[in-house]
């Protein structure tokens, strides 16, 4: 049912030599350019995904998952209807498409049990794809009035938890099995809508991107004040390192910019631009497992991923 | 000797600083016709003759031997100004610009306040499109009178409104019971009467935008107005809508917690065709200042920019920034480089990031450049090397 895509490259051998030193060639200068960029922060571009030579397409990348369990890499390309993973070391391993179910998927999560939930923006639907049993079940997701929740990014907390935003209303919401709404997060009076919003141990944390503010709500549900980020043009995405530090991802700049726990400004790095380690209307900041800073990068179709 | 050159340097420094001083007034208009600085109203320093207020006699770094630009030099009089253009208001293009004299003569005009021109007249010289025929006419719209309800400055928003929308009306047209007795009794205080009444004029009496929502032209309020303010509200008529927004990027979240659709749509009337304002541009200028700051500061823009639906979807998309068939959006208008063009699309990768180029790898439509055809870069080699680098 299911069909996984491979990428296999024919070309002759002296094409291939002469295009792997061409390669080389813009993978140096592009380095070179990069760590130049870069040089501003403690940050430092490590790779890309899908790596150059991969001959992996992304039309349209808006949303990483990242298995922790597994050490692996999920990209959602919402334009190509594919998830493609890639290993630890940011091989290629497999494009997927849910034996074509997948339309517009926008945002993905896995549970502990292995299955995958994906937005699929195309009909407002949350899929449900069992790997294991290849079955693909769609639902709507409503609130208790019946009212149907206009689906953004999904994520799910190690007690298997769902948690979705309402692009709507701009809310985060805690779903039920039944997947009805059972809890709402949302901000105060001045409140804009959430864009983006991460799950910590120590809670929720969201960005209200036009207000520029982000919020924190403890595992009980309790805000607390939201705290306020300056400097930013158009704020799409945040993560919160091990440190309490804030990083905010401004989709027109095309920069990253770290606030201090108290939104204190600490600096800022990468730029726009089409070159690795600049970006081009990036979408979305990750995580992943050894604190490594991955950002999907719409515009270039790829993630770059930078270290400290 | 050495010392005899320091006296005479120092002569030279004396000479250079009185001189001006004892010039002062006398014999500019020996050489320059006086009957060219003659006006109905003339510029105080002229009429005093102490032309050297403003020029340098000898030499200056800026044009028209000024002692400083020009806009430096007017505001060193005219101090007040400085505190009224000040806390982020937005400014009159040519005030931005330090071009007092594109309305100011700095010598002599026939009208007060130094105009060159009277009212209307100097402001359509540059507001060309701003000047239409109505039916019926704002009164101090069809008498040039503009600054009756514009800064000419500067202003709070980008129409440099005197005061916000409401405030301004009221200090004309009384907030009294015949008004009211208009509109459904309601309390009019702080009310945004821009929003349905165009104040240069229209086609109706009562000067609302063209075009209207039908239940507002047939008086049924409560075909919206008995429920919530939300996206279902609109929805129970416009069902068929819901479908343009199921795209990877869409506009449903600008509003926060309140009604999308009214977020750029006015529920009563608009300028034109979806109740939309007659330049589409403010509207998305709200949620997109940061664009509208970038291209307001290139020095070469896409035509018609403000029109921002020609290129973007404005409800949906599956293209970076909402564009309407991606790549693909410029050969809508620009057919003839289909096949005239650096090659682009599949055949053409980027090696900066491996994708297909397109149009907008070259050109900067949205924000605009400081190159000519609102290139990314100098067209000589500044933008080409980015690829080509052995070039």
């Amino acid at each position: 049912m299911f069909s996984a895509i491979r990428v296999i490259k024919g070309a002759g051998m002296n094409a291939r030599l002469k295009q792997m030193w061409l390669g080389a060639l813009a993978i140096f200068l592009s380095g070179v350019f990069a760590s130049s960029v870069l040089a501003a922060g403690p940050w430092n571009y490590d790779r890309q995904l899908p790596d150059r030579k991969a001959g992996v397409k992304i039309d349209l990348a808006t949303a990483l998952y990242v298995d922790f369990d597994k050490q692996r890499y999920y990209l959602v390309d919402a334009q190509g209807g594919q998830l493609v993973s890639f290993d630890n070391t940011g091989k290629f391993l497999a494009a997927f498409n849910a034996g074509g179910e997948l339309k517009t998927p926008i945002s993905l999560a896995r549970s502990q049990k292995g299955v995958l939930w994906v937005v699929d923006r195309a009909d407002n639907r949350l899929l449900q794809i069992n790997p294991r049993l290849q079955k693909v079940q769609r639902f709507r997701v409503k609130y208790p009035d019946g009212s149907w929740v206009r689906l953004g990014k999904i994520a799910i907390d190690p007690k298997n938890r769902i948690f979705v935003l309402d692009q709507l209303r701009g809310s985060v919401l805690e779903l039920d099995d039944d997947l009805s709404v059972k809890r709402q997060f949302r901000g105060g009076e001045a409140f804009a809508g959430f864009v983006d919003f991460k799950l910590k141990s120590d809670g929720i944390w969201a960005l209200d991107g036009r207000k520029a503010q982000i919020y924190h709500f403890d595992n009980s549900g309790v805000a607390s004040a939201p705290v306020s980020v300056s400097g930013l043009e158009f704020p799409v995405s945040l993560e919160v390192d091990s440190a309490g530090r804030f990083y905010v991802l401004d989709r027109h700049a095309g920069i990253v910019a770290v606030y201090g726990p108290a939104g204190d400004k600490r600096f800022e790095f990468l730029g726009k631009g089409k070159r690795p380690g600049q970006l081009w209307f990036p979408e979305e900041l990750v995580f992943d497992w050894d604190e490594r800073l991955c950002v999907v990068d719409e515009g270039n179709g790829r993630v770059d991923i930078l270290t400290r | 000797m050495m010392s005899i050159f320091r006296i005479l340097q120092g002569f030279v420094l004396v000479w250079l600083l009185c001189v001006p001083f004892s010039v002062g007034a006398m014999e500019c208009f020996d050489c320059h016709d006086a009957g060219k600085f003659k006006g109905e109203v003339v510029h105080k320093p002229v009429a005093e003759a102490n032309c050297l207020v403003c020029h340098g006699a000898h030499v200056s770094r800026f044009e028209k031997l000024l002692k400083k630009k020009s806009h430096e030099l007017c505001l060193e009089c005219h101090q007040e100004l400085s505190s009224e253009l000040g806390g982020g208001m937005v400014l009159h293009e040519p005030v931005r610009k330090g071009e007092c004299s594109s309305c100011h003569d700095p010598h002599a005009a026939e009208y007060g306040k130094l105009l060159s021109k009277t009212g209307g007249d100097l402001c359509f010289s540059c507001h060309e499109e701003t000047h239409k025929t109505f039916t019926y006419s704002h009164k101090p719209y069809v008498d040039g009178d503009c600054s009756a309800c514009h800064a000419a400055h500067g202003g709070s928003d980008s129409r440099l409104l005197k005061a916000d929308a409401g405030g301004l009306c009221f200090s004309c047209h009384q907030d009294n019971k015949q008004l009211r007795s208009k509109h459904l009794g309601k309390d009019l205080s702080g009310v945004d009467c821009l929003s349905c009444h165009h104040p240069h004029g229209g086609e109706s009496q009562n000067l609302l935008r063209a075009f209207s929502h039908k239940p507002f032209a047939d008086k049924n309020c409560r075909a919206c107005h008995d429920g919530e303010n939300d996206f279902d509200n609109c929805l129970q008529c416009h069902e068929a809508v819901l479908g343009s927004f199921n795209y990877a990027h869409n506009h449903l979240g600008v509003s926060g917690s309140g009604n999308p659709c009214t977020s750029c749509h006015n529920p009563h009337v608009g300028d034109r065709k979806g109740l939309l304002p007659g330049v589409l541009g403010n509207v998305c200028k709200d949620c997109h200042a940061d664009t509208f700051e970038r291209r307001r500061k290139s020095l070469h823009k896409h035509e018609n920019w403000e029109n921002c639906n020609d290129c973007h979807n404005i409800h949906g998309s599956n293209h970076v920034a909402m564009l309407i068939e991606g790549q693909k959006v410029c050969n809508l208008c620009h057919d003839q480089h289909k096949g005239f063009t650096h090659p682009i699309g599949e055949s053409a990768i980027d090696p900066r990031n491996n994708q297909a180029m397109d149009c907008l790898t070259c050109h900067n439509a949205n924000d605009g450049t400081d190159y000519r055809y609102y290139l990314r870069g100098s067209a000589e080699r500044g933008l080409c090397v980015q690829c080509h680098q052995g070039y």
